[in-house]
């Protein structure tokens, strides 16, 4: 009987309480009299009470409220911790040295940097602006994290390419390309918030220290995340095994180096 | 260290610690691995705490960010095992869209009480995606809304899905049920 199908999905609805009065009507009449979507309304509702019995709760482990707690602390300690031990180390002990080192640094600065290639975080930042302004375009637009990946791993770049799903962040994926960066292998992807502000995430083969130095180390979950700021952009990079990840966003500083705190992940 | 911060988490997301762990223990079946989502995921909430809206559902919100290190856990780790389709199930139980003799009498031998574990493993015949429709609405009682948050697809996604999902089950769980001695079990093949 055919007519049942036409049914299907409003006998949940139905079921769930989701009908107003006249659509509701509608659909208990025809349930009196077709035989196959009161069959199809009775497996909803065996499959929707069997469901509902599987509602009893284990209790919690012993320590897993601790452990949470303890990660938490973790948590706080990294973000607020290592900023300021580092200011005061930096004010007892080092400040003569660092006054000299930074009169040596800054000779050499000089008399190098029109020698040196352009800088990688101001590379990174720029290359932020075009894609933000639309005038580089990705090469495949999806916001399924595994579909790219898939898309990545068929161009053979020698290193798998891991894309979250940053949708807890608020942050959806819009898409990829392949692009060496620093000269070596390389893909970028974005993401886009509701506010139309867009993350850039680049990975490339490289090794920990081809990432450019900087004073602002952050030391989390084992990562050590070097930041940079370019006017309104921040740029964070770091290592996973024989990638180097780099994450560059337009928001407040901090919330982009939290993203990259949360984006980071110890290769399987 | 905003302290404050630290204290309006502890408030609104805690008491919900229990509600993540045993929904973690229903995604990945396994003590430890309930445990290291349930902690991944306060840890990853606690860090994404500014885009929680005080005041509104905090269990769907822990739950959405439950999901999304479900997701990329289970992708990272690469365990997924190659799952049925939804379709072949309906092909395997070609009675899913029709009446039969069997719901004709639905009266006869529907069990009282269900038995979690056959419940259960009907469940996790389910092809990931609609099992996780099924746990979201029935046992933690989200609304579609809800649950489409937690899995970040449309409503009417998590509607189909649902529909197809508890269809299929009604028909498996007619299947344990007979199986039990409520009626003569037939075995349906496609």
């Amino acid at each position: 009987m055919t007519t049942g199908a036409h049914y299907d999905e409003l006998l949940q609805d139905l079921l769930d309480g989701r009908l107003d009065g006249a659509r509701r009507a509608e659909v208990e009449t025809h349930l009196a009299t077709c035989p196959d979507c009161r069959a199809v309304w009775q497996r909803l509702e065996l499959a929707r009470a069997a469901a509902r019995s599987t509602r009893s709760e284990r209790e919690l482990p012993a320590d897993l409220e601790r452990d949470v707690l303890a990660a938490l602390d973790r948590e706080d300690h990294a973000r607020a911790g290592i900023p300021q031990v580092r200011a005061r180390t930096f004010t007892r002990r080092w400040l003569v040295p660092a006054l000299a080192a930074g009169a040596v640094l800054a000779a050499a600065v000089l008399v190098t940097r029109s020698l040196r290639p352009p800088a990688l975080p101001a590379q990174a930042a720029r290359d932020y602006d075009a894609i933000a302004r639309g005038t580089v375009a990705l090469e495949v637009s999806v916001a399924d994290a595994a579909e790219l990946e898939r898309f990545f791993a068929a161009r053979d770049l020698g290193f798998p390419v891991r894309v979250l799903d940053l949708g807890m962040m608020g942050f959806t994926l819009e898409g990829g390309r392949v692009e060496p960066f620093d000269g070596r292998p390389g893909v970028l992807y974005v993401y886009r918030n509701a506010a139309g502000q867009r993350l850039v995430c680049r990975m490339y083969a490289g090794r920990p220290e081809r990432i450019p130095p900087t004073p602002d180390v952050r030391e989390h979950d084992g990562f050590r995340f070097h930041v940079f700021r370019e006017g309104e952009r921040t740029i964070v990079f770091w290592q996973e095994g024989p990638v180097i990840c780099v994450l560059v966003g337009a928001m407040p500083s901090e919330e982009v180096v939290a993203l990259a705190f949360a984006k980071a992940m110890k290769p399987a | 260290m905003d302290d404050s911060r630290r204290k309006r988490f502890e408030s609104e997301a805690l008491p919900h610690l229990k509600a993540v762990y045993n929904h973690a223990w229903r995604l990945a079946r396994r003590e430890e691995d309930a445990r290291d989502l349930a902690q991944e995921t306060f840890l990853r909430a606690y860090r994404a705490f500014d885009t929680y809206t005080p005041g509104t559902h905090a269990r769907a919100w822990l739950l959405k960010v439950l999901y999304s290190v479900f997701v990329n856990r289970y992708r990272r780790d690469r365990r997924s095992p190659a799952e049925v389709s939804i379709d072949e199930m309906e092909a395997r139980y070609p009675r899913h869209f029709a009446a039969s003799e069997e719901a004709k009498d639905v009266d006869s031998w529907r069990p009282s009480s269900w038995a979690a574990p056959e419940v259960e493993a009907a469940l996790a015949e389910l092809p990931e995606a609609f099992r996780q429709a099924v746990l979201l609405v029935d046992v933690e009682e989200l609304t579609y809304e809800e649950a489409s948050a937690a899995l970040d697809c449309p409503v009417g996604t998590v509607r189909s899905r649902l529909f197809r999902a508890r269809r299929i089950l009604g028909v498996v769980l007619e299947d344990y049920a007979r199986g039990r001695g409520h009626g003569a079990r037939k075995t349906e093949t496609s």
